[in-house]
Order: structure tokens, then C-alpha cells, then sequence
């Protein structure tokens, strides 16, 4: 990073507050809020993947928290990614780290945070750099309450994430 | 003895939330015996949750049902409430709540017609491969996608949980200038709009045509979107407060979601764009009228995979009443008007954009809600859905699990299931004796 005032940098919860343990990404955003730098924006976002690619499109580095399954990792895993860059994934191939397959979901309901970043690199908007933070999840049926290893991760996720803002800002 | 197989075929997506999004197929010989989809929880959840909270409420909490159509839980939720209280929200109010919605529209269908049905026709695997082989393409249905957007944001305060909407009307309302300043963007997003519809009527549709019966929203003089009494293909006509009577709700052994149907009437059911089109397509403005004329549209249609075509002209029509909407528009006096809590029980219904979307309030004397009830349009239409699925895999019984699991996919897309919150996979299974 070069620094300066123009340089973006959002850091973005995905999920919702009423399904369990998909909660956990804008749990985050709230637990951040006014211990990173002012400048640093903080968003809770369904996922939606026109709005994800829209939100981060300028931004320098986007941060992205979300609540995963799948995979075999145990509940309250954490997990970080740095996604590859624009010149990562052309002809085809697929790029390494790459977190989703892109195939259609039965509905606009189904499309997610993989599609947002596949969109993002098809269409040249990806942000400066893209990292995502993970919890592994276990419950996700409708309800407010976290399940008791997200319950026990969620500070430590929170601490994670605030760390790689401060260490971006401060490049 | 036939060997009895099971196999999962086919996943779409990654899921958050397992065990909900899945097809499952029982076929015997040359017989289908069962369709079972299993793609939607009803928002039980938000009736139980509403139960005991302030009667101003629901808009914001049920906004966030869904982030594809916060618009369509509002606007149903205030016009229960609204009823309940015996408050008429009218004139500029109402036409702001037009406009927002028709901005929910805009959005909603361009992503479904450019990253979800499209590239079904086109021989893409999904709207990603479609973006990498035709960015100009792509990037018009996200114009127009913005353009939706920046409707909401503008009335709503944001596209995602517009939080300026409230009982009564509105928090703030725009003034004209903040209006006009979207009327450049629209008449460009009109252009965008028609471009969609000659676009999509030159893909080729596999033959379908179902029988359902369709229920719609009417607004004699207007095409439906935000408010009106309900009328269905076979004569049925009814307001918002007979919805439970006539609208019968079962439980089914293998879903969480009760199936409907319509009360004296074995058969299934149909709400959505293809009902809204063949019930009102004498009632849509001219540019959307011409265009749906011009793209082989008839007074009505019945085949689900045509119901691209149809999103297409709803987007051109929800253009073309923003545009109206705000030359007209003069900002009210108040932004809202009093809305007195009564012991009684409201009905509220509007057209999100998969359909009919019916919600039920009952307050005590000082507005604390007593029950709520929310019948959105995949909870109405997952019978027809089946039906519809059985028919088509009847005449395709000899294809490949594989391939019948993605002309399954495909039609189901078509129908765009609304799936609770969360992303979800198509899990579909097959058993073959």
C-alpha cells in the first residue's frame, strides 16, 4: 500500500443476526467499532454478490468476515485466505486458494460470497487485496443465539481481524 | 427384484445451511412416484418474534426476512398495521411506496434475468463464465441493477434494509431535486431495460405449459405492485382480509413449509410474474406493453421458462412508473401520517417480486402485537413448483441422473425460489427402481 487518505479500507461482515452462528460475521463489525481507526469502514452485508463486488470495487484492501461450513474443520475453526489478485484465475484456470466453485445456485437467494469474488475477478474489481476471515460453523437454523464454539471463537476472530486492519492501516 | 439406489447428484453453490435446499426424485420404471423439494423455511421464526413487540416494528424486522426483497416485507407489514389501525396512507406517501418498490423490482429481476436464468439459455454455467465471455452484457443488467438500487437508497436511506420506511409512511421524505437527480439514470436505465427484453426473447424456451391456476395482485388501472385486492385466472376476486380464508394452507409429511391451495380447489396454485402477467398485461405502461408485444408475448403466459421474458418487461414497466412517479411527485406535507394503535387485527398484501406476499397483524389496545402471519410467495408456490417438476421429468425419464438434475436446476431457477436467508445448495437425489 502507498498510503493516503484515497486508499479504502472496509472491512465487511457477512450474514444474518437471525440465523445462529451465521450471525457471526456482523458480530464482528459491531465488536470493531471504535477500535480501529476512524477511517476504516465497517459494513454488514447480506453477501449478495453485486453488493459485495460493489462495495469493495476501489477499495485497497477489503476485509471480508463470514461464518463458514462445510469442509470437515471443527466448529469454532477459524480460518484466513488471501484471495489472489485480478491476474490470478484468467483461461480458466483456476486460481490457487480459490475458496468456491461457481457453479449456479436454484436461486438469486443462493448466490454467495465465492460468486462476489469469480464476479469480481471476471469483471476486473477486485480490491487491492482481499483477505477473508472464517469461523467454522454449526448451527444455522433460525435463531439469535451463537453455538457454544462460536461463542468461545468469536473474540479471538474479532481480535484476528483487527489486527490485519491495523496492520494495513498502518502501511 | 430391482435394486433400489440413492445417490446425491448434484450440488449448486456452497451451503450455509445444510439439509434445506434439496430435490428429491422417486422413480419406478417409467413412473415418477414422488417430487419432494425441500427448498424453503417459512418465517415462523419472525411470527414467533414478533408476538409481544410494538406495532411499529415489523417493517424493520421483517426487512430483514429477506435482503433480495426487504421492500415487499415493509410494504405488506405497514399496510396490515395500517389497516388494523384504520390509518390510510394516500397521495405522495403512497406514491413514494411505489417508487421504492418499484426499485426492489429493478433490482431483483436484473439479477436474476442477468446471473441466474440467462445463462441457462446460453449455455453458461453461471452468471461468472457469462461475465467472462460477455462483460458488456453483464455489466448492463448491473446498470440496471444499480439503477433499482439507487431508488431504494434514495427513499430508503439503503438498498439492503431500507431503514426510512415506518408505519404511516416514511421517517423523511425526499425533496424533488433529490428525485430528479435518479430520472437521468432511469431514462438510461430504460434504454438498458429494453435492450433486456429483445435480448432475452431471442433465447430458445423448452416447451412447457402448466394449467395452474394463477393469483395475482389487481389495481384496475395500473399494473399491480405495492397494493391491491387479489383476483386469480379462474374468477376468483378477494381482499386482503379473505387471504386465509380462501388461501389453504397444509402441512406435508417431507417440508418444513405447509403447501397451499385455493380453497374449494384440489389443484395447485401459481403466484409470481407469470401470474401478474396473465392476469394484468392489458394494465402495463406503453414502453413495457410494446415491448412485451414486440418480444411474442400474448395476453398471458404459461410457460415458467419464459417467465425470463416476463421479468424483462416488469423491469421496463417498474422503469417507466419511477420515471412517472417522479415527474409527478410534490413532497407531502408530513412525511407520515398518525397511525393510532387499535385493538384489531390488520391484513396487508403486495406483489414482491416472486409474488403474492401476504402478512396479518392482531395489536391489543396499545399496539403490542398480539400474533402475526406471513405467507410469502415460495411458501405459496412450492406445490406448483413439484407439480411442475413432475411433468417434466415424466417426458425426460430417459436422461442421465446427471442431466436430469440440471434441467431440474434449470427449471426450478426459473421460478426463483426464495431461500430463507441464507445461501443454500440444490441437493438433488434421484431413487431409481
Amino acid at each position: 500500500m502507498t498510503g493516503g487518505a484515497a486508499e479504502r479500507v472496509i472491512v465487511i461482515g457477512v450474514g444474518t443476526e437471525f440465523r445462529c452462528d451465521d450471525g457471526a460475521g456482523p458480530a464482528v463489525i459491531e465488536r470493531l467499532r471504535g477500535t480501529v481507526p476512524a477511517d476504516v469502514e465497517l459494513l454488514a452485508s447480506d453477501g449478495e454478490p453485486t453488493r459485495l463486488m460493489e462495495t469493495w470495487t476501489d477499495a485497497a484492501v477489503a476485509i471480508v468476515v463470514d461464518a463458514v461450513s462445510g469442509g470437515g474443520a471443527a466448529p469454532g475453526t477459524l480460518h484466513r485466505v488471501v484471495v489472489p489478485g485480478e491476474a490470478a484465475g484468467r483461461d480458466g484456470a483456476p486460481p490457487p486458494g480459490r475458496l468456491a466453485p461457481t457453479t449456479t445456485p436454484a436461486s438469486s437467494h443462493g448466490l454467495g460470497l465465492g460468486a462476489a469474488i469469480e464476479l469480481s475477478r471476471a469483471l476486473s474489481r477486485l480490491p487491492g487485496q482481499l483477505i477473508l476471515h472464517g469461523v467454522q460453523g454449526e448451527v444455522f437454523g433460525y435463531g439469535q443465539a451463537f453455538s457454544s464454539a462460536v461463542a468461545a471463537a468469536i473474540d479471538d476472530l474479532t481480535a484476528r481481524v483487527r489486527a490485519d486492519v491495523l496492520s494495513v492501516s498502518a502501511s | 427384484m430391482t435394486h433400489k439406489r440413492e445417490r446425491t447428484l448434484a450440488t449448486a453453490g456452497i451451503a450455509r445451511v445444510e439439509g434445506e435446499g434439496s430435490l428429491y426424485l422417486r422413480l419406478t420404471g417409467e413412473q415418477v412416484d414422488e417430487v419432494r423439494l425441500n427448498i424453503y423455511e417459512p418465517p415462523r421464526f419472525f411470527e414467533a418474534f414478533l408476538r409481544g413487540r410494538s406495532y411499529r416494528e415489523p417493517p424493520d424486522i421483517t426487512a430483514r426476512i429477506c435482503g433480495i426483497c426487504p421492500v415487499a416485507y415493509q410494504t405488506s407489514a405497514a399496510l396490515a398495521i395500517e389497516a388494523a389501525c384504520g390509518a390510510r396512507v394516500e397521495g405522495p406517501l403512497a406514491d413514494l411506496r411505489r417508487l421504492m418498490y418499484c426499485g426492489e423490482w429493478i433490482a431483483s429481476h436484473s439479477l436474476h434475468i442477468y446471473l441466474l436464468h440467462a445463462p441457462d439459455f446460453l449455455g453458461y454455467p453461471g452468471g461468472v463464465e457469462l461475465a467472462r465471455d460477455q462483460r458488456a452484457i453483464v455489466e448492463r443488467g448491473l446498470r440496471l441493477r444499480r439503477a433499482g438500487n439507487a431508488i431504494m437508497e434514495t427513499i430508503g436511506g439503503r438498498a439492503i434494509h431500507p431503514v426510512n420506511f415506518r408505519i404511516g409512511g416514511f421517517y423523511s421524505t425526499p425533496t424533488q431535486a433529490d428525485l430528479r437527480q435518479l430520472a437521468d439514470q432511469l431514462q438510461a436505465a430504460l434504454d438498458d431495460a429494453l435492450e433486456t427484453v429483445r435480448w432475452v426473447a431471442g433465447f430458445d424456451f423448452p416447451e412447457l405449459t402448466v394449467d395452474h391456476e394463477m393469483l395475482a395482485l389487481s389495481q384496475p388501472g395500473s399494473y399491480p405492485i405495492e397494493r391491491g385486492s387479489l383476483v386469480s385466472t379462474d374468477g376468483r376476486a378477494f381482499g386482503a382480509a379473505e387471504f386465509e380464508q380462501q388461501v389453504i394452507e397444509e402441512q406435508v409429511p417431507h417440508s418444513t413449509a405447509l403447501h397451499a391451495r385455493l380453497a374449494g380447489s384440489e389443484g395447485t396454485y401459481l403466484t409470481g410474474p407469470l401470474a401478474r402477467y396473465s392476469l394484468n398485461s392489458r394494465w402495463l405502461p406503453p414502453r413495457a406493453a410494446a415491448a412485451a408485444a414486440a418480444a411474442g408475448l400474448g395476453e398471458d403466459c404459461r410457460n415458467p421458462f419464459r417467465s425470463i421474458i416476463v421479468r424483462a418487461v416488469e423491469v421496463v414497466c417498474a422503469i417507466e412508473e419511477a420515471l412517472r412517479l417522479i415527474e409527478a411527485y410534490r413532497p407531502p406535507s408530513l412525511p407520515n401520517v398518525d397511525v393510532t394503535p387499535k385493538a384489531a387485527t390488520g391484513h396487508g398484501v403486495s406483489e414482491a417480486p416472486r409474488g403474492v406476499l401476504y402478512q396479518r397483524y392482531e395489536l391489543d389496545s396499545a399496539g403490542t402485537m398480539v400474533s402475526a402471519r406471513i405467507v410469502p410467495p415460495t411458501s405459496q408456490n412450492q406445490a406448483a413448483i413439484e407439480r411442475d417438476l413432475r411433468q417434466l421429468v415424466q417426458v425426460r425419464l430417459d436422461l442421465t441422473d446427471e442431466q436430469l438434475a440440471s434441467e431440474c436446476e434449470q427449471a426450478i431457477r426459473s421460478y426463483d425460489p426464495c431461500i430463507s436467508c441464507a445461501t443454500h445448495f440444490l441437493d438433488l437425489q434421484v431413487d431409481r427402481t
